[in-house]
């Protein structure tokens, strides 16, 4: 009975995905070629030959001469057997490029968004249970502080601090694990700080508002009514509640930042995908913007399904749908 | 209450550790023990991967295009184009013609010039280099399909022809006076190389060999071990790195993770020369112009010689150069810099706002107008050109709007030649102004100077003229009637720099701003 | 009932909106300087009695910068998030209280904006409007609308079904006034959150896209382009990037705090 509503429910879920990702490329084809600068003119270039003949040509070999509608079929037609073009800058194979970013971007996701979480549960515990305290005012004003800076300044002050001051950390660049584990980690530090700062403020937040709900819900308080102490029950009982509720917050971050991290990335060098299709939409790179936000659409869209249907498997009483 | 203490406790910190960040700039008031801790931490920084030498050069965007006959950002021109390929001749630091893959030529008559070749020279793929790549390469550029952007350059260029093994002969359809200081940047590919893969995967002669490519990350070259000056070259490794904002290039340059720093700003090369470790290299002169292109097919007004000049006498270039430059750059007196033959003082609109309302008044603008002056994003000092002129325009009563706009915007609004007025910079090639008359001017011909008939036969003859008077006479009249309507704007000449770090030695910077890197040395 | 005492921070926090709200309503009685005049032997300077907070890389008057660079900002701010709710609002209540296919298509084009990340959509969006203060507002309204309409429709969810609405359809009140008039006015106070929320969020965003060179037009002074320069004269002058960085932090942490009371003064029962 369970099961068979789960797969019912997955598989609307699933026609629901797909008519938002059709939504999706077609905006962003259509977005990309609405902005202003020619990537024909960006080939051509200031000094290359300016006659129609010239661009007529070029436009031609990148495939730009077609009406667009004629171009979106040709492209998500590709795009379903797995080709997803080559650069317009230089004939690179776009699958491969965003291939090589995706893993990037997710290390630096993962590990910011752990360092949030470890740290988010057990502050955000801490200040529900010391409600009004000095503990929970000093939580509440950091997190709230984290929340106000704009990202790029702490990235910047840290930078100034452990590079320049201190020489302790390598300020730009990025190194896979595998070709060097221990300068990876070192280049990882300040962006997944400067992330996950901000991510702890809103789990922060987000676990404290959560506990302190519980703590007043009628459930605690009938169990208190027996005699137990609040904080106890709350282990005992809710913290199962807040984690599940956590997990939505959690999937659905992690959508955001993939793709979303440009400005750490730039900032850090650190090459991953959304610097990476930013630089394509400067350059009018068709192919990779539109490969690229295919992908992380996708991954949104499947993390926030698999993220529901966690949450219904784990919470029995929430109703699918 | 204790909510509030907390913020202005947290706003300390903040505080405090900036202003500590702010002492960094000042390392000379140091006790001289902490240069030498900060050293130490530079050298552990830097040595993330053994014992090879390393040179890691910054630049200002991703170079994402490796075939040097359609690339022509100068990003690539000045970093690879003459280190991972080599031409048969360059122009050396003093603007000489060095030998590369030539190693004499002849001048046989007006049209016709003879070059022996280098012998022994392999490409990065294995092959041997002869006078059929030489061949290739010119069939190359000239085939259409390839959209190589020098093909305007050698329209004029009849045949190429092997003599043998080593020897070529290039036959002119006319006389090209700029023929060598074009041949001095064109870069000699391989026969046998895939043309279809050039754009990922360059083959050419030069000291490093291409290895891998990185989006945005880095673009790593290694010694080519068969390299026919092998010698010379000490560097094991070059790596380029790619860097969207220069005040983080230069705190790693101070971390002692970035060793050169290409397309250098003056304001930054101050930076630069205020840190410890660090050093700026500057080229002996420099063909480098800031100049603002002016539409004059687009505005009335801009074509009016009294208005324009009104405007030219509220131009305070040297407040720039002294404010913003720092007085490194030259105030330019024509618009073809100082360093270039047939150069002659033309401009004589010097800064004087009165005499330029006076002017204005009695022109049919007298109340002003406005127009959009397009900027490319990442340029301060253009940027600041601008808004300088801006204020000063403001009081003429002439509105700038300025249009602040990335790369592939600027591009097409310059090419469509869709502005009012646009700054956009030149490093004029050789000594012979016919290239920049050739490449700027002659573009200009259907819409800026559409109404100039005179400058654009001008432009015309002097490309062919071979004899030396006749061309000292036409270029000087082309630098006058600039002088007069003012469809470029020249406003000032601008040093080439690069930053380092001290320890970075026998870099090659010429007044183009290209960079040859083989004798580099490590200390 | 008694009444609620409200916290200092709250009051502090009020105070600096408040002061940001004057600031952009009537910059010339409070600036020293014009904005835009030059002193470039004077630039990159520290605080001192001509200048209260120093002055940028033209000789400009910071202060007089900053607070000429409200209006801009604010209106970027507060425009963005009026933006939001007049678009997100409407169609909140439409998806909510229509229901079935049309809720459905609604929420799938919501979903469609929502299904990549905002400062890459905001990227997207501006490169189309070419940047200015007006497209920052559209730009940002496009993004953000949609997490409005979720939560006017997620409220208006949980009202229809209430007697009042019920009553009023027994009535014969027609859709729109029961939309309106019934529904609205209790969705206000999730509204006036998000309203703040939004705000906030703007004043960072034009700050992130001041930085990747897609803000405002130069010479016009606004908080987040301030900063983008500012960053470029890092090692010249800590001032200079202090003064934006410190004025937007207290103004947006300010208005997330009174976000934050507002929640608590509509929810008693919540953060009780």
């Amino acid at each position: 009975m369970r099961i068979s509503s789960i797969v019912k429910y997955c598989i609307k879920r699933l026609a629901m995905a797909v008519i938002v990702l059709f939504l999706v490329t077609v905006v962003v084809f259509t977005a990309i070629r609405l902005a202003p600068g020619d990537p024909v003119i960006a080939k051509i270039g200031p000094y290359g030959d300016q006659s129609q003949e010239n661009y007529d040509r070029i436009a031609a070999s990148l495939g730009l001469d077609k009406p667009i509608p004629t171009q979106y079929f040709i492209w998500i037609g590709d795009c379903l057997q797995g080709d997803f073009g080559v650069s317009l800058r230089n004939n690179a194979d776009v699958g491969e490029l965003i291939g090589q970013k995706i893993w990037v971007s997710l290390e630096l996701i993962i590990v910011a968004l752990l360092l949030a979480v470890c740290m988010a549960i057990p502050l955000g515990i801490l200040s529900a249970i010391k409600k009004g305290s000095v503990i929970d005012q000093i939580l509440t004003v950091f997190s709230s502080s984290a929340l106000a800076m704009p990202g790029f300044c702490v990235g910047l002050l840290l930078i100034v601090i452990f590079s320049v001051r201190l020489g302790v950390l390598p300020p730009n660049g990025y190194i896979s694990f595998a070709e060097n584990p221990k300068q990876n980690i070192r280049l990882l530090v300040m962006p997944a700080i400067t992330l996950g700062l901000f991510e702890m403020a809103v789990f922060t937040r987000f676990v404290r508002a959560e506990t302190i709900g519980i703590l007043n819900s009628n459930f605690i308080r009938t169990v208190k009514a027996k005699g137990l102490s609040k904080t106890k029950i709350y282990f005992k009982h809710a913290l199962k509640n807040t984690l599940v509720t956590f997990i939505t917050v959690i999937g659905s971050e992690f959508g955001t930042l993939l793709g979303g991290t440009i400005i750490t990335e730039q900032l850090f060098g650190w090459s991953g995908l959304g610097w990476f299709i930013y630089q394509s939409v400067m350059n009018r790179d068709y192919p990779v913007v539109q490969a690229g936000v295919l992908f992380v659409a996708v991954s949104f869209v499947i993390i926030n399904m698999v993220v529901d249907i966690i949450y219904t498997m784990i919470d029995p009483r929430i109703e699918l749908n | 209450m204790k909510y509030t203490k907390g913020l202005a406790a947290f706003l300390a910190v903040v505080m405090i550790t900036s202003s500590m960040a702010g002492c960094g700039s000042k390392k000379e008031e140091q006790t001289g023990a902490a240069p030498e801790k900060q050293e130490e931490q530079q050298q552990e920084v830097a040595t993330g991967t053994g014992d090879a030498k390393e040179l890691v050069i910054g630049i200002n965007g991703d170079i994402d295009d490796f075939n040097p006959q359609t690339n022509q950002v100068l990003n690539f021109i000045n970093t690879m184009l003459f280190n991972c390929f080599e031409c048969l001749i360059h122009l050396d630091e003093n603007m000489e013609y060095a030998m590369d893959l030539a190693t004499e030529y002849e001048m046989v008559d007006e049209t016709t010039y003879v070059f022996k070749l280098r012998e022994g020279v392999k490409f990065h793929n294995g092959e041997d280099f002869t006078a059929e790549d030489v061949v290739y390469t010119f069939q190359y550029i000239q085939d259409e399909a390839n959209a190589a952007w020098r093909i305007t350059q050698y329209t004029t260029l009849e045949s190429v022809t092997a003599d043998n093994d080593y020897q070529v002969t290039f036959k002119l359809s006319v006389p090209n006076p700029a023929f060598l200081d074009s041949l001095a940047y064109t870069p000699i590919l391989c026969k046998s190389a895939d043309p279809a893969t050039l754009s990922i995967t360059p083959v050419g002669t030069g000291a490093f060999q291409f290895v891998s490519w990185t989006p945005n990350d880095n673009i790593t070259l290694e010694r080519f071990a068969d390299y026919w000056d092998a010698d010379k070259v000490s560097v094991d490794k070059m790596i380029i790195k790619p860097f969207a904002d220069y005040s983080v290039a230069i705190t790693n340059m101070e971390a002692g993770t970035l060793d050169l720093l290409s397309t250098l700003s003056v304001e930054n090369a101050q930076v630069i020369e205020s840190k410890n470790g660090l050093k700026v290299i500057q080229a002996k002169e420099s063909n480098k112009v800031e100049e603002i292109e002016i539409g004059r097919h687009n505005e009335e007004a801009l074509r009016d010689p009294n208005v324009i000049k009104a405007m030219m006498m509220a131009f305070n270039a040297d407040l720039l150069n002294e404010q913003v430059y720092n007085g490194m750059g030259k105030v330019a007196t024509s618009c073809f810099p100082s360093g270039v033959k047939y150069h002659k003082d033309v401009y004589d609109a010097p800064y004087d706002l009165e005499a330029a309302k006076e002017l204005l008044s009695t022109t049919d603008y007298k109340d002003g107008f406005s127009f959009d002056m397009y900027i490319l994003t990442g340029y301060a000092e253009e940027e600041k050109a601008a808004m300088i002129w801006q204020a000063d325009l403001a009081q003429l009563g002439i509105n700038m709007n300025i249009q602040k706009c990335e790369f592939s915007v600027w591009l097409d609004t310059y090419l469509n030649r869709s502005y009012d007025m646009i700054v956009n910079n030149y490093s004029m090639v050789g000594t012979d102004p016919s290239t920049y008359c050739s490449i700027i001017l002659a573009q200009l011909s259907d819409y800026q100077t559409a109404d100039l008939p005179r400058l654009n036969e001008l432009v015309e003859a002097g490309s062919k003229e071979t004899d030396d008077t006749k061309r000292a006479a036409i270029y000087e009249e082309i630098q006058t009637i600039i002088a007069e309507s003012y469809p470029v704007f020249t406003y000032i000449e601008v040093p080439q720099l690069l930053g380092a770090m001290d320890r970075v030695e026998g870099v090659e910077l010429n007044n183009m701003g290209h960079m040859f890197l083989k004798n580099v040395s490590l200390k | 009932m008694k009444i609620k005492r409200v916290k200092a921070t709250t009051i502090g926090a009020l105070v600096v909106v408040f002061a940001a709200i004057l600031m952009a309503v009537v910059p010339s009685l409070l600036a020293t300087h014009d904005p835009l005049e030059m002193d470039m032997v004077h630039k990159l300077q520290g605080p001192s009695a001509a200048h209260w907070l120093g002055t940028d890389e033209y000789g400009r008057d910071l202060w007089s910068r900053i607070v000429y660079g409200a209006r801009t900002t604010v209106a970027v701010g507060f425009g963005s998030a009026a933006l939001s709710a007049l678009l997100g609002i409407p169609v909140g209540l439409i998806a909510g209280y229509a229901g079935g296919i049309t809720d459905n298509i609604i929420m799938r084009f919501m979903d469609a904006c929502q299904a990549f990340p905002s400062i890459l959509l905001a990227i997207l969006v501006i490169t189309i409007l070419e940047p200015s203060a007006v497209s920052l507002i559209i730009t940002i309204s496009i993004v953000s609308f949609p997490a409005f309409a979720r939560i006017v429709r997620s409220n208006v969810l949980s009202l229809k079904k209430r007697e009042f609405v019920e009553a009023a359809r027994a009535f014969g009140a027609n859709r729109l006034y029961i939309m309106f008039r019934t529904i609205l006015p209790n969705c206000i106070s999730a509204i006036t959150v998000e309203f703040s929320l939004l705000a906030a969020t703007a004043i960072l965003l034009e700050a992130g896209m001041s930085f990747l060179g897609l803000g405002i037009q130069p010479p016009k002074p606004a908080w987040g382009s301030m900063l983008s320069y500012a960053n470029q004269y890092l090692n010249q002058s800590v001032n200079y990037m202090l003064v934006p960085t410190i004025t937007i932090f207290l103004v947006v942490l300010s208005v997330n705090l009174v976000g934050d009371a507002l929640r608590d003064w509509f929810d008693p029962m919540k953060l009780k």
